[in-house]
């Protein structure tokens, strides 16, 4: 989807290039079909096979692997190894346009996309590229728990009662985002998994997210020792 | 707090740091010391990476870490930029060496190509309901009137435009078909130059019968060696592109064609060069009332000029000099 929407920014671009262009070489003489002498035309023609053959391979050289419509939609073609896009790569893959274009409007292509894991048409199968979305990714703060877990409650814990992996993430983002949840529900959405738990490790409980708080703090303590 | 958010935490002004680096202005604007904290930042996010996973990290502080760590890597194992230099000598230099390293592919799509349009030209003089049968006979009247009509009045330049504008479009889009289907196990470069081929040939034939082949000649004889020769050396390319996919040697086709991407990038370079060439040709001189005369004998010195430039260029290079 977001390649559909940075080919369609990019398509404009390459419109209001041309455009221009044309403007330019008639000198403001806003002439649409008339007007152009030979070597206007020629020159005109000139640049819309460059634009229309090199704007890609022009854009994702300059741009380390971007055109203006990846870039505004936060997508890159890289290697599937992680390496940067190379010039002659980059050649091939949007000549391979063509055959994607088959037989009309890319229909070639998204089947194959569609068929493949990374959504890669023919021209990434052919030099090994992929299009990825490069989003800037943010690291939460530590989870605060109020009031803080007492000594006391977690003494009164099984010793063996641990969470572990993915356990402890799941338990993690619902104590995250428990906090903005009114209390019967978060007691609601607690009682879910903290029957398992606590039959899994013996154990008794009282309010269940204050449980499932008890055992994610224990649990990371006994982590770092 | 515990072992795993202390390391966050502590961890964290290093990464917002090399993250600030990575943002901010663009790599050639950094001062040494500056690269060299970017180096070293970027040997510690793979290692805070690696720590991250095996400490249970959550997945925001993982996925945000490789996310670091991938740009990073990106930026410092950039390839190296396009110098306009090495543009020149791979267009003059090392596209002629590439085309005669693969002569057997550039005899084997001019057979393809040359073969129909010598059998649509014969067909369209012997038959003369066989042009309707190739082409619509829409086109058809069109080409037999513009041609007729010939250069000598010049044509309305709106008539000029949508001619010229035709052509380009339509030629350049067919080279690079040519070429890009190859994909199909070459079957596609076959079938778009050997169907390009009798169009051609049986265009020639029809504007012949009509009556204005010297029309015709005058207009296709500045680009036509040029767009020709290009359109047979992206079918060249395209038909190579197929074999390195059907004959990969035991290796899986996608990776044998990444080694050998380099050497048909310079054949497609080429290949679009000559038709950047034939474009201009095309809409400054083609269309223009110069003499036939001129024009054949300007077509005849160009075309000597090609072949010199397709024998002799980078005569000096060996082995393969892209890698």
């Amino acid at each position: 989807m977001r390649r559909l929407l940075a080919y369609a920014v990019d398509l404009a671009v390459r419109a209001a290039l041309l455009a221009l262009v044309a403007l330019s070489l008639t000198g403001g003489r806003a002439a649409m079909g008339d007007g152009l002498e030979g070597t206007q035309m020629g020159a005109l023609l000139a640049s819309a096979f460059a634009l229309e053959w090199g704007y890609f391979v022009a854009c994702e050289t300059a741009m380390q692997g971007q055109s203006i419509g990846k870039r505004c939609f936060g997508l890159r073609v890289v290697h599937t190894d992680g390496r940067a896009l190379t010039f002659s790569d980059s050649v091939v893959r949007n000549l391979l346009r063509a055959a994607d274009f088959l037989p009309t409007g890319y229909a070639l292509g998204f089947l194959v996309m569609a068929r493949s894991q990374h959504f890669r048409r023919i021209g990434d199968w052919a030099v090994g590229t992929t299009v990825i979305v490069e989003r800037q990714r943010r690291v939460r703060a530590p989870l605060q728990v109020h009031p803080p877990i007492t000594p006391a409650e977690l003494s009164r814990l099984p010793a063996g009662a641990r969470l572990s992996g993915s356990e402890l993430s799941a338990v993690e983002d619902f104590l995250r985002q428990a906090q903005g949840l009114p209390p019967t529900r978060e007691i609601e959405l607690a009682e879910i998994v903290a029957p398992l738990l606590a039959a899994k490790f013996g154990a008794h409980y009282e309010h269940a997210p204050r449980f499932l708080a008890t055992l994610h703090a224990k649990s990371l303590q006994e982590g770092a020792s | 707090m515990n072992a795993r958010d202390d390391f966050v935490t502590e961890r964290r002004p290093a990464w917002e740091r090399l993250n600030a680096l990575l943002t901010g202005v663009s790599l050639r604007k950094l001062s040494g010391s500056e690269l060299s904290e970017l180096c070293e930042g970027y040997r510690q996010a793979c290692n805070d990476l690696e720590r991250a996973r095996s400490v249970g990290c959550t997945a925001d502080v993982v996925e945000y870490l490789e996310d670091l760590s991938g740009r990073a890597y990106q930026a410092i194992y950039r390839p190296k930029p396009a110098k306009l230099r090495a543009a020149g000598r791979i267009l003059f230099l090392e596209f002629p060496f590439a085309l005669r390293s693969n002569l057997r592919f550039f005899l084997a799509a001019a057979v393809v190509m040359v073969g129909p349009a010598v059998a649509g030209l014969a067909a369209t003089w012997l038959d003369p309901t066989f042009a309707s049968r190739v082409l619509p006979p829409g086109l058809l009247d069109l080409l037999a009137n513009s041609y007729v009509q010939g250069f000598d009045e010049p044509r309305a330049a709106t008539e000029d435009a949508a001619m010229a504008g035709f052509y380009v479009r339509n030629n350049t889009s067919i080279a690079f078909r040519c070429f890009a289907t190859g994909i199909f196990a070459g079957i596609g470069s076959v079938f778009f130059l050997a169907y390009n081929g009798l169009v051609i040939g049986t265009t020639v034939g029809y504007v012949a019968r009509v009556g204005a082949l010297h029309n015709l000649l005058a207009f296709m004889s500045g680009h036509g060696p040029l767009e020709l020769t290009a359109v047979i050396i992206a079918g060249a390319a395209g038909i190579k592109m197929g074999s390195v996919i059907i004959d990969s040697g035991g290796r899986s086709p996608f990776h044998q064609l990444r080694e050998q991407s380099a050497e048909i990038t310079r054949l497609v370079l080429g290949a679009a060069f000559l038709l950047l060439l034939a474009a201009l040709v095309e809409g400054f001189w083609s269309a223009s009332d110069a003499k036939i005369e001129t024009k054949l004998t300007a077509s005849f010195v160009g075309s000597l000029a090609l072949l010199g430039f397709l024998l002799l260029g980078g005569r000096n290079l060996r082995g393969a000099p892209w890698t």
